[in-house]
């Protein structure tokens, strides 16, 4: 069974001008372990596409099914829950919580999920930290670390949970290309674990490391690869 | 080991929340006093309102105070014996009350209200405590009331019963006796004799008055077993003058009392509710900066409840941290201000236990209402959409359409801002605006207040008044020759009853409702009319009544016919007015003829004098048996009602100030850690700190000055709400709309001052931020 089925899904936005669709009928397969590159323009729709796989935002008609769940059937409060245990979300600005810790900023999603024995939490952050190599930052603000550091910690974040499916939309943009390498290869390695990576991304540095590409242009599936 | 609770206190979350708040310290501890303060108001007056509701009532039924008293032509023991035998009597004792004169200086004469006691050693009606001095006192000396200790000149003093001559007598000790009025309000003094005293007094030994307890304990039960009790009297040849039935179990004071303690709760809850609107804005502005936080916890798991929760938890920290203040100060102040009240009404506080609600309630007070208020911002962030919470969306379409409409980027930005700012201001504004309305509010009431007692004491144009025994022409010409003398009216009185049962409190004053006669030509008399006419000459069954009068009569109104009884006679009237009178209990004026006809002879003077001395030696060398009652007195004793009332009007007042400034101070902190960011780039582009500084100072100096205006504006139906609420209490007349420049003047003073406070630390510190900081700022 495919991690990530999104079936004929259409994304309309009412604007001020009015209807806009910003994803037309797209369908896409996804196995478990694979990395899939998301490219095309800026506005292809390719941050739209990631929304509907994370459920972040809905789609028109169509259907997502992803990890096991309909996504598009799911009320919020659910959502929220599947998502939390299924999918680790990596943003382009790192996003990490400036009050709390590299460590704790890890161990946020186990608690709000509550998924690891409590004991077992700071020790499982602390692994996961340490094999992205920044556990000499463990105790440190987010502020203190550097762009490449604090993107490796918000990796560690989004697998704090263990989830089958990391969603990544431009998560190098903000990066050197030197530190946006090594963000690849420690994507590609979490994916030949089994983890099924998705990356929005408009460089073609990531080429090498990428199991398919889907590229968008005008809102459907151009090419996939 | 650390208990569950703890450890789950100490999750990530927990810490953010902990961080969130220490890092906005400012904020939190201005919330958190904000809060107390509430807490303390409520708490000082639901406090002070249980300890001093419970002690008056346990003063004054600890006195046994008569359900009725009957004034007859003599009673005595033997009469009491056999009454007490009557259906629906439980008890009844003979006393005798005389209202005398005491010399207080050297021409300077004061009541002097005698209760006359045969058996101070079985006394079970109507009693009162040994302070101090012999019991039962000797022959020749009285005993005082506590309360008018200060009144009573030390050594002999000499009094004057009513027809008699002055005699000296000594005061040998002092006694407790909470069922009256303070002797220092009312400018009367308490004395207590037995019969031997009154006969050393010159008065006759016998007793007149009948002072029972009923089963009934109603005032209409009382009155209907008085009336049939008065009815066997008469069968046994006893002459029955007069029913008296207070409210029963009830203060000469408590209305008073409680109407003071209504007005302030009502102040103190709005004072909460400030507070709960300042924590709601000051949390509102904390989670417009985290939005994104908000979206990024969502995105990796947080539900909206755990959100929501979060949330919540900050608030009821607060609200926790308020009450562990608030509740101990407000438990002080409520203390401490039942001491007040009680030492105003001579009152002894057998216990300063504060009921259990009352702490719940302040707790409630402290973590409900904030977090109700809370909730609408906390919702509405906490449902916040993951997209909308973190999309760039916004900004890409600002783009577009700067380039579209070819405006500058930066304009753009700054008009968003502005818009974005309204709503801030628009809370900032209103809680400072109700603030200040609240503190305007108090003081206007409290000169409305002054203005009402002063023009109560304008609109009686004497300044003495005499009762004689009988008409005395010939008297009336010595005074109206008399130097500083200006003129003197003869004007009839006698006390009457809307039925055959008066509400009369035993010191003769409180709860009387008398009958006036006033002279046709009368100058002596400007009392403002608040319905109907005033007397015309030839009017002979009208009847003018006064606010206390009117206001307990249903539906008494002009055209109404009215049944006066007049010593036990049913008279007829017509209502042809109402007017207002502070300072007088109830009474019914009609014409000197129409009075003269049903009630007997006019023998009260109303004397116009620059010198009441000269008139005061005048009656002593005629030997004018009477009282005098100088309008300066009466304006003291209604200051005296009153003082208290004003002052905590007035802390009041104060307390909303503060909280409305703490408003500002905290809307003017949220909204500068806001702009931030606009204040980098201002700086980036060339500003200096100085300019961010004033331009900031501006603002919120500006802002202050707009508060002002919308205060006073306010103020104005607040002043006229309270005002209405408290007059009707206290003189049974709304209080009229008064405005305070004194209170606006300071309120001027406090907003802009308050603002600019409030404006420069937080605009200090952005100028001070680098630029490099600012921008990185989350
Ligand atoms: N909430 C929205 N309402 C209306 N239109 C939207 C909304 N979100 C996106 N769009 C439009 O949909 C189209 C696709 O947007 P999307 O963000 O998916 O593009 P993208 O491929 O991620 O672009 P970029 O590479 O710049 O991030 C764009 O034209 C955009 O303007
Ligand atoms: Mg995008």
């Amino acid at each position: 069974m495919p991690v990530i089925d999104v079936r004929e899904v259409t994304k309309t936005y009412d604007t001020p001008q009015g209807p806009f669709t910003a994803l037309r009928r797209v369908s896409l397969k996804t196995n478990a372990g694979e990395f899939l590159a998301v490219v095309g323009r800026s506005g292809s729709g390719k941050s739209t596409l990631i929304n509907m796989i994370t459920g972040i935002d809905r789609p028109t008609s169509g259907e997502v099914h992803v990890a096991g769940a309909a996504v598009h059937e799911l009320d919020q409060q659910a959502l929220a829950v599947w998502r939390g245990r299924n999918v680790g979300v990596v943003f382009q600005f790192f996003q990490l919580l400036p009050t709390l810790t590299v460590a704790e900023n890890v161990m946020l999603p186990m608690d709000f999920c509550d998924t690891y024995p409590r004991a077992e939490r700071r020790p499982r952050a602390l692994a996961l930290l340490e094999r992205f190599g920044i556990a000499q930052q463990a105790d440190k603000l987010p502020a203190a670390l550097s762009g490449g550091q604090q993107q490796r910690a918000a990796i560690a974040r989004a697998l704090a949970n263990d989830p089958p499916l990391l969603v990544a939309d431009e998560p190098t943009g903000n990066l050197d290309s030197s530190t946006a390498i090594a963000v690849l290869e420690l994507f590609a390695a979490i994916a030949a674990e089994g983890t099924t990576v998705v990356m929005v991304t408009h460089g073609s540095d990531a080429a090498p490391y990428i199991t398919s590409t889907v590229e968008l242009a005008d809102a459907t599936v151009s090419a996939h690869v | 080991m650390s208990s569950p609770l703890s450890e789950r206190l100490s999750g990530p979350r927990w810490r953010k929340l902990r961080r969130d708040m220490a890092l906005a310290w400012g904020r939190t501890v201005m919330m958190i006093v904000a809060i107390a303060a509430g807490v303390t108001g409520i708490g000082a007056v639901l406090s002070a309102n249980a300890i001093a509701s419970r002690e008056i009532t346990r003063n004054y039924l600890g006195t046994a105070p008569a359900a009725a008293t009957l004034e007859l032509d003599r009673a005595d023991a033997a009469l009491a014996e056999q009454v007490r035998g009557r259906p629906g009597i439980t008890d009844a004792q003979a006393r005798a009350t005389l209202t005398a004169t005491m010399r207080i200086g050297p021409d300077e004469w004061r009541t002097l209200v005698l209760f006359v006691v045969p058996d101070f050693d079985d006394m079970r009606i109507s009693t009162f405590a040994r302070e101090s001095g012999a019991w039962p006192p000797p022959s020749g000396t009285m005993l005082i009331e506590r309360a008018a200790r200060d009144m009573v000149p030390p050594g002999p003093v000499e009094v004057r019963l009513p027809g008699g001559q002055s005699r000296t007598i000594t005061v040998s000790g002092t006694v407790h006796d909470p069922s009256l009025a303070p002797a220092w309000q009312d400018r009367a003094g308490y004395g207590y004799i037995t019969p031997q005293t009154l006969a050393v007094l010159g008065g006759s030994a016998t007793l007149d008055e009948l002072k029972i307890r009923t089963e009934a304990t109603t005032r209409e039960g009382i009155a209907q077993t008085s009336r049939e009790l008065a009815a066997w009297l008469r069968t046994q040849g006893n002459q029955v003058h007069e029913i008296q039935v207070p409210p029963p179990g009830q203060h000469p004071h408590e209305g008073q009392m409680q109407a003071l303690m209504l007005m302030l709760l009502i102040f103190a809850l709005l004072g909460l509710m400030l507070a709960a609107i300042l924590v709601a804005a000051v949390i509102g502005g904390m989670l417009v900066q985290q939005i994104r936080q908000i979206g990024v916890m969502k995105a990796i798991g947080a539900r909206t409840g755990q959100i929501a929760g979060l949330y919540a938890v900050q608030v009821l920290l607060l609200g926790l941290a308020a009450a562990a203040v608030g509740v101990p100060v407000g438990t002080l102040a409520g203390r401490a201000f039942a001491d007040v009240v009680a030492d105003l009404l001579n009152l002894n506080l057998h216990s300063q236990a504060v009921p259990l609600w009352v702490y719940a309630s302040q707790l409630v007070a402290a973590v409900l209402v904030p977090l109700l208020v809370a909730a609408v911002p906390i919702r509405r962030a906490a449902r916040l959409t993951i997209r909308e919470a973190i999309s760039d969306y916004g900004v890409r379409q600002e783009t577009v359409s700067a380039r579209l409409t070819g405006l500058s980027r930066t304009l753009l930005m700054a008009l968003r801002n502005a818009f974005r700012r309204r709503a801030r201001l628009a809370l900032t504004l209103g809680l400072l605006s109700v603030g200040g309305a609240l503190f305007l509010a108090g003081l206007n009431v409290a000169a409305a207040w002054q203005r009402t007692v002063d023009d109560g004491m304008a609109a009686r144009r004497y300044d003495m008044e005499v009762r004689l025994a009988a008409a005395d022409p010939a008297l009336v010409e010595r005074i109206r020759t008399t130097p500083g003398v200006t003129r003197v009216e003869t004007w009839g009185g006698a006390p009457t009853a809307a039925g055959d049962v008066v509400s009369t409190y035993p010191d003769g004053g409180h709860g009387s409702f008398s009958l006036r006669g006033v002279p046709e030509d009368s100058r002596l008399l400007d009392l403002p009319l608040t319905s109907g006419r005033w007397l015309a000459p030839g009017d002979t069954n009208a009847v003018v009544l006064n606010s206390m009068a009117a206001n307990p009569l249903p539906d008494a109104k002009a055209g109404d016919t009215l049944t006066l009884n007049l010593d036990g006679r049913a008279t007829t009237w017509h209502i042809v007015g109402t007017v207002r009178e502070i300072g007088s209990p109830a009474a019914a004026y009609v014409t000197k003829t129409a009075f003269e006809q049903h009630a007997g002879p006019a023998r009260d003077l109303r004397i116009a004098t620059s010198d009441t001395a000269a008139v005061q030696r005048v009656l002593r060398d005629a030997r004018v048996e009477g009282s005098n009652l100088a309008t300066a007195e009466l304006r003291e004793a209604v200051g005296g009602h009153t003082f208290v009332l004003i002052g905590a009007l007035i802390a009041l007042a104060v307390l909303m100030a503060i909280i409305g400034v703490l408003g500002l101070t905290a809307t003017t902190g949220t909204s500068m850690v806001e702009r931030t960011r606009e204040f980098a780039v201002m700086q980036a582009i060339g500003a200096t700190p100085r300019t961010v500084l004033g331009i900031v100072l501006g603002e919120t100096v500006f802002v202050g000055l707009l508060s002002w205006l919308a205060a006073a504006l306010l103020a104005l139906p607040v002043s006229w709400m309270i005002g209405d609420l408290l007059g009707d209490l206290a003189f049974r007349a709304p209080l009229p709309l008064t405005i305070s420049p004194l209170a606006l003047g300071l309120w001027a003073l406090a907003a802009v001052a308050g603002s600019a406070l409030a404006g420069a630390a937080p605009a200090r510190r952005a100028a001070r931020l680098t630029i490099r900081q600012a921008l990185a700022y989350v």
